[in-house]
């Protein structure tokens, strides 16, 4: 089930569909679109994103343990 | 979702007012609020923005000046010190505030109250901003972090529940920001809407970000790579390969210059005990050998001497020379008398100047004949010292050549011929025959001393080849360690260096697969915004084709056309752009709310729509097909007209989709400030 990131570009249905081939093709899982686009949401309107770059580690090396398995 | 409530404490003309509007149920969707020209109406849209947005609003504002940052930061100061009531100080309130309630969200109510501090001058406290955020029925009280955090968190939160800053635009508008949409070329309008429904602006920032964070992933792990360790590996191979090879050639000469200093030692320990043992002996030869030599030398050369210079004097007998010796003796005594006598007439001068000088005292006194008398008898009584000579005086000179010192060195040399006998020539001759054999035996002693000699300068000139060898492998050595430790000043920092790298890269890893997946998924949301677009330009031009000719009351454009770059054509009956044939015709403020309206559709959003007066410059036909259009929207759809915008038949069109009526009065008080308060119903209602 894929998670509401509150952008159309991803949540359309035709969106969805060709960010899931692109996801396919590259090997990454969508979720972790998915997470990365809900964690710069979070950011939004911020002069400095703080904790942004840890999340980012925290999403990428939970996408790099996954290709691992 | 829809907004229940929208509360104004000292805000603007408000002093304290809620506007209470019904659920959406029942396809009653629709808030309709009137208000004169300056009674308050622009007011209400602008506190739900600010109360949503706080400064990031500003740009929505209409009336207010935007521009840069620092501008925007003044002007939102300005506008709050003019928005805070102007009566509000003197009733010793420091604060306004803005609360907007939503209903129908996922927590089922969410209130989100902003205040505004001023100073006791209304000077806007910007440090002071407070925003309150309540949560569900029980309005559980969000805890928002302090400081600088704040912002940030608000910011997010209206993002993520209600709508984001990109979006806003077209759901919370009033006429101004229509005419400004209309007034922009089309393709930015079209380009702002689809990103804006889409959220391209926040998947353009995570690309960004992404980058920036692949970026200093990369700037952690600097330039190492396989390459950079395999060069540096190459390098600390080739110093290790020279190091052997030298330490090869230090160990080969090490032991040869311990063998050398071996044997070297015991050459030298050889020449001591051979020195050691023949050096005093034959020292002692040389010595006694030396002496002999010296004393032979001497004796032949006294009998040479004797051959040369004396032998013929003394063949010439004791007679001859006895007789020569009283002759030079005789001559000698005549040059002493004549010496004397020499000496004494001189005398004898100064005597008879003397005697002259005295006759004058004789008295009586002399005659001349006496004087003269008696000078030549004392005359002839000087002259009779001298005469005879004495005895055995030479009466003349035959050796007038011999002074009297050489006179006497012949003397003596005639008396030590005297000396000289025969047999003292014949035991010179027996000694010097003595000595000349004992230096032949003392010669044939170191003869034989030579053989042990040439053992001993066998072993010398080995000790200096010995030596010389190992001087040569001493600088060998040297070298080679020198050129060890170039090797290891070079080997040893890039071992370390290989080490750290290892290490670093070891460390760094991670980030590396950071940095490479990060680049990947921004490049793949770039391909996919690529790819998005277009489909949705046509979704988008679909939907603004029905919001066009929906609210357009001329039939003449089909359909919109959006391009791929967002130009935009309205194709009419013939199929070409029917701006080309009349430009009047876009009709660009249908086209604008064609485009909010095909935005806030294809968004998905359930936000709820704010109009402010938006039907001003519309002609009857498109008021009614722009109020009829917007209040069919399932949204939320809260319009604030004039009285002469929606009445009568735009009233009657619009009123079965309308659930609350309100109407904003105004009540003028001191000092150009004053009060507006709310009733329910609308205008004549």
């Amino acid at each position: 089930m894929m998670a509401e990131t509150g952008v159309v570009l991803l949540d359309s249905n035709i969106g969805r569909k060709i960010l899931r081939e692109a996801c396919n093709k590259e090997k990454i899982q969508i979720t972790t679109i998915e997470e990365l686009v809900i964690a710069e949401m979070e950011q939004i309107g911020k002069l400095r994103k703080r904790g942004l770059y840890d999340r980012f580690d925290e999403i990428i090396d939970a996408e790099i343990c996954n290709e691992g398995e | 979702m829809y907004i229940s409530s929208i509360q104004l404490r000292d805000w603007k003309a408000y002093v304290d007012a809620t506007f209470k509007f019904a659920d959406t149920t029942d396809g009653r969707n629709v808030v309709l609020i009137g208000g004169k020209n300056g009674y308050g109406k622009t007011s209400l849209l602008e506190a739900v923005i600010l109360c949503l947005f706080g400064r990031f609003g500003m740009p929505l504002i209409g009336r207010a000046s935007t521009g840069d940052t620092e501008k925007l930061e003044l002007s939102y100061n300005d506008f709050l010190e003019r928005a805070f009531h102007g009566q509000a100080l003197t009733h010793g309130r420091t604060h306004c505030s803005v609360t907007v309630t939503f209903e129908g969200v996922n927590e089922g109510k969410i209130k989100i109250q902003r205040r505004w501090h001023f100073t006791g001058s209304g000077k806007h406290r910007a440090d002071q901003e407070e925003v309150l955020i309540y949560e569900g029925p029980d309005e559980d009280l969000v805890m928002i972090p302090r400081l600088e955090d704040r912002n940030e968190f608000i910011h997010s939160y209206v993002s993520q529940k209600f709508l984001m800053p990109s979006l806003a635009q077209f759901f919370l508008f009033d006429g101004e920001q229509v005419r400004k949409l209309a007034q922009k070329d089309m393709a930015t309008q079209v380009r702002q809407g689809i990103e804006g429904i889409l959220g391209v602006p926040i998947i353009k920032e995570l690309s960004y970000d992404l980058r920036e964070y692949a970026k200093q992933k990369r700037s952690g792990v600097g330039n190492i790579g396989d390459e950079k360790l395999d060069k540096l590996r190459i390098e600390i191979s080739e110093l290790e390969q020279q190091e052997e090879i030298v330490q090869n050639k230090l160990n080969e000469i090490n032991p040869e210059i311990d063998r050398l200093t071996k044997r070297f030692e015991h050459l030298f320990s050889e020449l001591a005990l051979l020195q050691g043992g023949s050096y005093a002996t034959l020292k002692e030869h040389f010595e006694t050998k030396e002496g002999i030599r010296r004393k032979c030398d001497k004796l032949k050369d006294e009998f040479f001497d004797l051959l040369t210079k004396n032998i013929a004097l003394a063949l010439t007998g004791i007679e001859l020379r006895a007789e020569t010796r009283n002759r030079l003796q005789a001559e000698s005594l005549r040059e002493q008398w004549e010496i004397g006598k020499k000496q004494g007439d001189m005398n004898l001068e100064k005597f008879l100047i003397t005697l002259e000088e005295s006759f004058s005292e004789i008295y009586p006194s002399l005659s001349e004949g006496q004087k003269a008398a008696l000078k030549d008898q004392v005359i002839s009584s000087w002259h009779r010292i001298w005469f005879p000579p004495p005895d055995n005086c030479a009466t003349e000179y035959r050796h007038g050549y011999l002074t009297e010192s050489l006179r006497t060195l012949v003397i003596d040399h005639l008396d030590s011929l005297d000396e000289l006998a025969i047999n003292q020539v014949k035991y010179m001759l027996e000694e010097i025959k003595d000595l000349e054999i004992k230096i032949k035996q003392i010669d044939a002693q170191i003869a034989q001393q030579s053989g042990i000699e040439h053992e001993l300068e066998n072993i010398r000139l080995e000790l200096k080849r010995t030596e010389e060898e190992k001087e040569m492998l001493r600088k060998d050595q040297k070298n080679l360690e020198q050129q060890l430790a170039g090797i290891r000043a070079q080997l040893n920092p890039k071992r370390q260096e290989f080490g750290r790298l290892q290490e670093k890269l070891h460390s760094v890893g991670p980030n590396l697969k950071r940095s490479s997946l990060a680049d990947k998924i921004a490049g793949m949301l770039n391909a996919l915004i690529d790819e998005v677009i277009p489909i949705h330009i046509h979704d988008l031009s679909e939907e603004m084709t029905k919001a066009y000719r929906a609210m357009a009351h001329k039939d003449i454009v089909k359909r919109i056309e959006i391009l791929q770059d967002c130009t935009v054509k309205l194709i009419g009956e013939s199929g070409r752009d029917i701006r080309d044939m009349d430009p009047s015709a876009g009709e660009s403020q249908i086209f604008a709310l064609s485009l909010i309206a095909a935005v806030t559709n294809i968004s998905n959003r359930r936000f709820p729509i704010i109009i402010d007066t938006p039907l001003a410059r519309l002609d009857p036909d498109h008021r009614k097909n722009v109020l009829k259009y917007f209040t069919q929207l399932n949204s939320q759809v809260i319009i604030l007209s004039q009285p002469e915008e929606v009445y009568g038949d735009y009233l009657e069109l619009i009123k079965p989709r309308v659930n609350t009526e309100m109407t904003i009065e105004f009540q003028a008080l001191a000092n150009d400030v004053g009060c507006a308060r709310i009733r329910n119903g609308y205008f004549w209602g």
